[in-house]
């Protein structure tokens, strides 16, 4: 994570609500990686959540008139990022076809709320956990969440059907959480 | 509702988080989701780890992300400007919807701009003007706004010099609707018409699309040479000390020289005369033949008419290329604007999957995503009022719109590579102002 000095970061806030387009490429720098994971935990797309991210903080910047100072800047700011993702799955509706009745669902039943630390300390536990996991794994993954292949041609890549991609998929991501969740809760004990 | 195996269970929700779920899965899926939260909870889990491994493999850098967030509200900026010249010089009540109000009730405001190469009159090498000049009358009414990629944006008043660079774009005002110009390099001085709008042209180009105006209103641009009288029509005119050249797109230009002949231009025709020498008369107007004349995009591989935005470009053995060493986006866009044209070119993507023709300006996107990167596409884009049609590989490629600024005729044309990508292209050739009306597919 970029580390911008506290004092260095407020005024660069201040800058921008006064139509400093520079202090505001600070500001971008200093809070987007806590918001891109902010995002993840709602949205698994790369390239939607950096779409999301992008347009919270020009919406952010639309609105930096209506920010109190006198407040923390990134409850605000994740205020901003919900509305879009919220706008997100509104936009992907039609897209998704029968798949936004499971969006909805999930969307209309309670979730936690978690904070910004507990989406940056996830990313920093996962990552640790990537490295941990066997090649063949790790290239699965790369494949579906770094070149961003659907599971049909992953499956035509690697010569396997695409069910049993998809459930090795499942696994691994399950492999995944629950290691990140050890290391969490190691951590806080 | 009835138990599901856990096996059925995890399938529903791989099939889900890929997007390979049919509609029977997803109906299951989603009254499982609503009759319990542990279902609901797991599948947030494993949305969260799988958004959180995509992260793990993301390549934009918080510079990048800083950039395109800048870029964004620059662009924002341009959009805001546009509009709030028009609400300025729109008279009040009008109604966008309701063309047929009587042509009294408008406000006659009308328009003007210009344009100016600095280029082929200095030692005949383009040289783009780094400098916008604006000699403005600030208690005259806005009659436009001008924006474009090497100047703030600006308004116009009636009776601003203007001495503008290449690829300025401006919204003028004919009649309270909006028309969108595009002022090739600009040096010419703005005044009224009676009624109208007068523009002297003492160099550059200026390519539009005028709305047929009311009885008696017209726009004139003259020139050294001569005075082009516009009505309603699309037209491209340039401008230096010895020559006029006019094309029409559509409808009719009158064009007077001097000397009060008068040649009626029509659509198709392009008129390239009224060459004057010192001492000399001036020349009557030369009726051109127009072909539809294909030409290299870079011609022997030069970047002249290009601008670096982002990235390093290079041409290499007959293929223009361009990406970041370090991992940003690359970028190159045209230094002129462009309206009516046609491009074919090859173009292959290296370590992603997706680039862009981004055209009029910033307001239309083509997207490039082979499923097999690495291999060359074959890329045809044309350019017509406005309306873009992209194939790859022959198949249509669903077009992306930008700003919805709604009247886009003309803008900078531009390559794009995502982040961490290189884009060579090879084999672009280029028409200008083809004759051929664009083909549905």
């Amino acid at each position: 994570m970029m580390t911008i000095p506290e004092d260095t970061l407020l005024a660069a806030i201040a800058r921008s609500r006064s139509g400093d387009r520079e202090a505001y490429a600070v500001v971008v720098v200093a809070f987007q990686a806590r918001l891109r994971a902010q995002v993840a935990l709602t949205v698994a797309d790369r390239e939607a959540i950096l779409a999301i991210v992008q347009d919270a903080f020009i919406d952010a910047w639309r609105g930096l008139a209506s920010y109190d100072p006198g407040q923390p800047f990134l409850p605000w700011l994740r205020a901003i990022a919900r509305t879009c993702i919220a706008k997100h799955f509104r936009d992907q509706r039609a897209q998704r076809r029968h798949l936004a009745l499971v969006d909805t669902a999930l969307l209309a039943t309670p979730a936690e709320d978690s904070s910004v630390e507990d989406a940056t300390d996830r990313l920093a536990a996962l990552r640790r956990c990537l490295a941990e996991v066997p090649a063949a794994g790790r290239e699965l993954l790369s494949l579906r969440f770094g070149q961003a292949w659907q599971v049909k041609r992953i499956a035509e890549h690697l010569h396997k059907s695409a069910n049993a991609v998809s459930m090795s998929l499942l696994r691994l991501k399950e492999e995944l959480g629950a290691c990140a969740e050890r290391r969490l809760q190691g951590r806080r004990g | 509702m009835t138990p599901i195996a856990d096996g059925a269970l995890a399938e529903l929700i791989a099939g889900y988080l890929d997007g390979t779920l049919d509609e029977a899965g997803a109906l299951t899926l989603a009254d499982l989701v609503q009759s319990g939260g542990a279902v609901a909870n797991r599948i947030r889990a494993l949305v969260a780890t799988a958004g959180l491994v995509s992260l793990s493999f993301d390549p934009v850098s918080a510079e990048d992300l800083a950039r395109s967030v800048d870029e964004h509200i620059t662009a924002d900026a341009h959009h805001s400007a546009l509009l709030r010249a028009v609400s300025k010089a729109i008279a009040p009540g009008y109604s966008w919807a309701n063309a047929w109000i009587p042509v009294g009730a408008l406000v006659a405001a009308l328009l003007v701009v210009v344009a100016v190469l600095f280029t082929t009159t200095r030692q005949g090498a383009p040289e783009q003007a780094a400098q916008a000049a604006l000699h403005q009358s600030p208690s005259a009414p806005v009659i436009a706004v001008l924006h474009g990629p090497h100047q703030p944006d600006r308004d116009v008043h009636c009776g601003d010099e203007l001495s503008l660079p290449v690829g300025t774009q401006a919204l003028l005002m004919i009649r309270g609707e909006p028309t969108t110009c595009t002022l090739d390099g600009a040096d010419c001085v703005v005044t009224h018409g009676s009624p109208g709008v007068a523009v002297s042209l003492h160099g550059g180009a200026i390519t539009a699309e005028v709305a047929h105006q009311a009885p008696g209103v017209q726009l004139t641009i003259a020139t050294a040479q001569a005075i082009a009288t516009v009505i309603g029509t699309r037209f491209t005119i340039s401008a230096d000390p010895s020559r006029t050249r006019l094309h029409v797109l559509q409808g009719v230009v009158a064009l007077q020289d001097r000397q009060g002949g008068t040649t009626a231009v029509a659509a198709g025709e392009a008129v390239e005369s009224l060459i004057r020498t010192a001492g000399a008369p001036t020349a009557p107007a030369t009726v051109l033949p127009i072909a539809e004349d294909w030409s290299p995009l870079f011609p022997g591989g030069s970047l002249d008419a290009w601008t670096q935005q982002h990235g390093a470009w290079r041409s290499d053995q007959g293929s223009i290329i361009g990406e970041d060493v370090g991992g940003g986006p690359a970028r190159i866009i045209s230094t002129r604007s462009l309206g009516d044209f046609s491009m074919a070119c090859r173009v292959r993507i290296l370590h992603i999957n997706w680039a862009e023709i981004q055209l009029l300006g910033y307001n239309v996107f083509v997207p490039v995503a082979p499923s097999e990167p690495g291999t060359w596409q074959d890329l045809e884009v044309q350019v017509r009022a406005g309306q873009v049609r992209a194939t790859c590989n022959g198949v249509a490629v669903v077009v992306q719109p930008g700003l919805d600024l709604g009247a886009v005729r003309f803008g900078t044309l531009s390559f794009y590579v995502r982040p961490g990508g290189r884009l060579e292209i090879r084999d672009a050739l280029f028409c200008e102002n083809p004759a051929r009306p664009l083909p549905t597919r």
